[in-house]
């Protein structure tokens, strides 16, 4: 199955979003489709192992670090050895303001990183520069 | 005779046996109630979870929203969901969610939380006004900077924080050498939140004007705000001070290569500590002159003065594979050869 | 004679029992007391109140011995831990089984010539080596020399000024090793910091994480939940504001690594290794005159498998006992010393009276009451009522520790499991508890005449994976 996500989806960009934390899931799920992005939700390690296997790589993936079952870092390194994921871009959002994580995460191979508490509008930039050079857009007002 | 003697036995076992029996009964009861309690809130939390999550969202990134009513009961809950959105959410977009709670009417309401006798409640009032910036509320809290009880008056302080940076810390500096109960990591966490440009000077000024015991600590907090006015504060402690433990947090922290020569001074030192510390130094700001230090430290009769010394000779600028190897060819000490072979190991490790 | 004797026994067992329970209530609004304190100055401390770049560095030691089985998982699990700088040593102490082969080409792990101090006496070390798959693992392998002696390697090899004991089947959260941390960043003066540790029979684990607390299927790991909360929750939450606290579980406490090699580190001869460690802190920092903190996290933070037939419960009851009778007798300077403070006057009498004499004295009660029955010095009634009264205390102490956990943590969601608790609270007064007393009782022989050691080993299930 190396169908892309919007191909299933239409022309919205398709967004995993992996957080273990309800109120962070609805915050950032509230922003990312008021944008125009569809998202597609895991809440801990093992769902997002799942989706590996079965989905249809999304446009972006956007990840904690502290995660039930599998830790930010290791599902990297699983997207990354993923034939159908390997690609896809990660934004890794994470409470730790740990300068060793940040060096770790983008050593495992996340494309940026963002630390809470964040900046809506910083976040959002950033899913656009990191869709924009997978060539998709999302919808400014 | 025994007919007495079980009547007072028994007699005392009854009564005891009753006690008992009402204790039992009440504690049952008692934990009953707890979990009736326990669904109740939860079906609550989660009520109010499913208004106040969009309303918080909503208010966030500028939507249209409903005004919402905040019934008495459901207040704490309601603190606790906005509470938590600003942990996660900062800049402009806070403002609005701010606003809306101040419009709200949460400044008088929090006012009586924070003068009820539950600490729970106070504690719940700090942290709001100082996420709400609530300036209205300023001389409340400072009274509560001076309570006796430590959660409480670093709860004060950290919201002053908040409010305004520059006068909380005036306040907080003023009485933060008294307040022994102050953990060292509550007060740099305040500290950090007031950003270094607002603590560096005055905790520069308070350094210097501290007795000699208390500025190992204060320069620790001032490493952690991670102030640029620590060079000529370290240089100058490093030149007077006699206290052993400031020697060691200057030569720790400092980012000043005009240190060098004192930290040479300092490897001689008779406390292991200062002489590691220096031994760090030296590896940060030498060069291929420094070189003859650090291999005498080489042989310190402390592990932690020799690893933090190979260290050092490996972090120097000029120490390539072969120099390294001529030092350990010619090294005379076991413990020496040992520590530097581990650390040139570990070099290649992380090269890797 | 005989009359008298039997008199004599009844308000001697009288005494004691009143003492008990008079005892146990008073460390039982202690408890209260502290949870509900606890749990409000938690409302700050849960809002971060701390920067994690100011949390100390920690090595954990996991001592290993045949556990090829589980303890890739176990490392797994602990490299994930929510903490900013920590270093996992892994001691080897002499497996029979495949554990070092495992853990090479597990960790791929690569010899390290390290130059380690060996501050603390311990059989030799045969080498140390570096994972190149987590960074921050290191494996000690050295000859077999028992979970002491390997706890005093791990020490000798750590780096860091805190060290943290975990067992390798202790199931940890993300957030444990930083909330058992606490109690160092909030009082410098604390040298020995321990969790809570909970039972995790019955409960969903899935890639050594807890998917749901829940309370165990079968009475006997049930039983021990509610016993479980009772030692945890309130004799230690009970002893530990009066910095009397004598027991940290081995399974899971922080230590100050220097005040650990000033006592001379863990003792290699005794059984129960954890609690005479201790016990002997408290004794040499006490004759030291120095002003320390031994505190307890209430937090559950470490769960880990209770076994689930009679014959390992036996075995690791027998065990404990003897331990606690080493512990004590070992330090027993600090018994009624005045210099030793709360320690000295409360805390070691307490368990030298109910707990280390405690068992013989009930069932030696007990003996008593039956023979008071069948010679008719004693009434059926009173018989009877007497038995009941016991009963009926010992049902409020395990309710009290119900109650205890509901007013914080209330881990249990589901009422149902409650309600098992419940009954288990009531049950264990019929039987369970009078055969501890009887193993205790073999356990305090067995030390008496200094019987081989058995290290108890139990019949473990494994834990998912």
């Amino acid at each position: 199955m190396n169908l892309h996500a919007r191909q299933v989806f239409g022309q919205h960009p398709v967004i995993v979003r992996v957080d273990d934390d309800e109120h962070v899931a609805y915050l950032l799920d509230y922003l990312l489709e008021r944008n125009g992005c569809i998202v597609i939700s895991a809440s801990d390690g093992q769902e997002l192992v799942d989706l590996l296997d079965r989905a249809p790589a999304p446009d972006l993936i956007l990840l904690d670090v502290m995660l039930p079952y599998y830790d930010g870092f290791e599902l990297i390194k699983r997207i990354r050895a993923n034939p159908v994921w390997k690609n896809t871009p990660i934004l890794v959002l994470s409470g730790c303001q740990n300068e060793k994580d940040v060096v770790r995460g983008l050593e495992a191979g996340a494309n940026d990183y963002i630390t809470k508490p964040f900046q809506p509008m910083e976040l959002l930039a950033r899913i656009k520069r990191l869709l924009g050079s997978a060539n998709v857009s999302v919808d400014t007002e | 005779m025994f007919a007495t003697d079980i009547s007072e036995v028994s007699g005392f076992a009854i009564y005891a046996g009753q006690i008992a029996f009402i204790l039992l009964v009440v504690l049952t009861i008692q934990v009953v109630l707890l979990r009736i309690k326990l669904i109740f809130v939860a079906k609550r939390k989660e009520k109010i979870k499913k208004i106040w999550r969009p309303y918080i969202s909503k208010t966030i990134y500028g939507d249209r929203v409903k005004r919402l009513k905040i019934k008495r009961r459901d207040f704490l809950f309601i603190l606790e969901e906005i509470n938590y959105a600003f942990s996660l959410v900062k800049g402009e977009e806070v403002e609005r969610l701010r606003g809306a709670c101040l419009s709200m009417g949460l400044h008088k309401q929090l006012l009586k939380l924070l003068h009820s006798k539950n600490i729970k409640n106070n504690l719940f009032a700090l942290i709001t006004l100082g996420n709400l910036k609530d300036h209205m509320a300023w001389d409340q809290i400072k009274k509560v900077l001076v309570n006796k009880q430590t959660v409480l008056s670093l709860a004060a302080a950290r919201s002053l924080v908040q409010i305004e940076p520059q006068r909380a810390l005036t306040e907080i500096l003023a009485i933060t050498l008294t307040r022994e109960d102050w953990p060292w990591a509550n007060v740099a966490h305040v500290l950090k939140l007031a950003g270094p440009e607002t603590v560096c000077s005055p905790l520069a000024e308070l350094i210097t004007t501290s007795p000699s015991y208390m500025q190992a600590s204060l320069l620790r907090l001032f490493e952690v705000v991670q102030c640029e006015e620590i060079r000529p504060v370290t240089k100058s402690i490093l030149e007077k001070t006699k206290d052993d433990k400031t020697a060691s947090v200057c030569l720790h922290i400092s980012q000043d290569p005009g240190i060098l020569p004192l930290a040479k001074k300092y490897i001689k030192h008779d406390r292991w500590h200062v002489r590691m510390h220096a031994a760090n130094a030296i590896g940060r700001f030498g060069g291929p002159d420094e070189i003859p230090e650090l291999v005498l430290l080489l042989k310190d009769k402390e592990w932690w003065v020799r690893y933090r010394s190979a260290q050092a000779l490996v972090s120097l600028p000029c120490t390539t594979k072969n120099v390294l190897t001529n030092i350990y060819k010619n090294m005379d000490d076991r413990y020496g050869k040992d520590i530097l072979r581990q650390v040139i190991t570990e070099r290649e490790f992380y090269d890797e | 004679m005989m009359n008298d004797v039997v008199i004599f026994s009844q308000w001697f067992f009288l005494l004691y029992f009143i003492g008990l329970n008079v005892s146990y209530m008073l460390l039982n609004f202690a408890a209260i007391f502290n949870v509900n304190k606890y749990m409000n100055e938690k409302t700050l401390a849960d809002v971060p109140g701390i920067d994690s770049d100011v949390m100390p560095p920690v090595s954990l030691i996991v001592p290993a011995y045949n556990e090829e089985r589980t303890i890739i998982q176990s490392i797994l699990a602990l490299g994930q831990l929510e903490y900013p700088e920590y270093e996992i040593i892994v001691v080897n102490d002499g497996s029979d089984d495949s554990t070092l082969n495992t853990l090479k080409s597990c960790l791929r792990l690569r010899k390290f010539p390290e130059a380690y101090r060996n501050r603390l006496d311990t059989k030799t070390i045969k080498m140390v080596y570096h994972s190149t798959e987590i960074e921050n693992v290191r494996v000690v392998d050295k000859y077999n020399g028992g979970k002491s002696d390997a706890l005093n390697a791990g020490i000798n090899i750590s780096r860091y000024p805190l060290v943290c004991v975990v067992d390798a089947d202790s199931i940890l959260q993300r957030d444990s090793l930083k909330r058992v941390v606490q109690p160092f960043m909030f009082d410098n003066r604390t040298v020995v910091s321990g969790g809570s540790v909970r039972i995790v029979n019955g409960s969903k684990v899935t890639l050594g994480y807890i998917q749901e607390p829940a309370a165990p299927r079968k009475l006997l790991p049930l039983i021990q939940v509610v016993e479980y909360l009772r030692a945890f929750l309130f004799g230690r939450l009970g002893w530990s504001p009066l910095n009397a606290l004598l027991i940290v579980s081995g399974a899971f406490g922080v230590f100050h690594k220097e005040t650990l090699i000033s006592v001379g580190g863990y003792q290699t001869n005794t059984i129960g290794e954890d609690m005479e460690l201790i016990v002997r802190i408290h004794r040499k920092l006490k004759k030291e005159g120095k002003d320390y903190r031994i505190t307890f996290v209430p937090d559950p933070i470490c769960w880990t498998e209770a076994p689930e037939d009679i014959s390992s419960l036996a075995r690791q009851r027998i065990r404990w006992q003897r331990g606690l009778c080493e512990s004590l007798f070992n330090n027993i300077s600090l018994f009624m010393n005045p210099r030793a403070g709360a320690v000295g006057l409360l805390a070691f009498p307490f368990m030298l009276i109910f707990e280390w004499a405690g068992p013989i004295i009930e069932i030696f009660g007990f003996i008593m009451i039956l023979i008071g029955f069948f010679t008719n010095q004693i009434n059926p009634d009173l018989f009877m009522l007497l038995i009941m009264v016991a009963i009926i205390f010992g049902m409020i102490l395990s309710l009290t520790a119900l109650l205890l956990e509901e007013m914080s943590f209330h881990l249990y969601r589901n009422p149902f499991d409650l309600f098992r608790l419940f009954l288990a609270a009531i049950i264990e007064n019929f039987g369970y508890r009078q055969l501890n007393a009887i193993f205790r009782v073999i356990g305090f022989y067995k030390w008496l005449f200094n019987k081989e050691s058995d290290w108890g080993s139990m019949n473990r299930k494994g834990v998912g994976v």
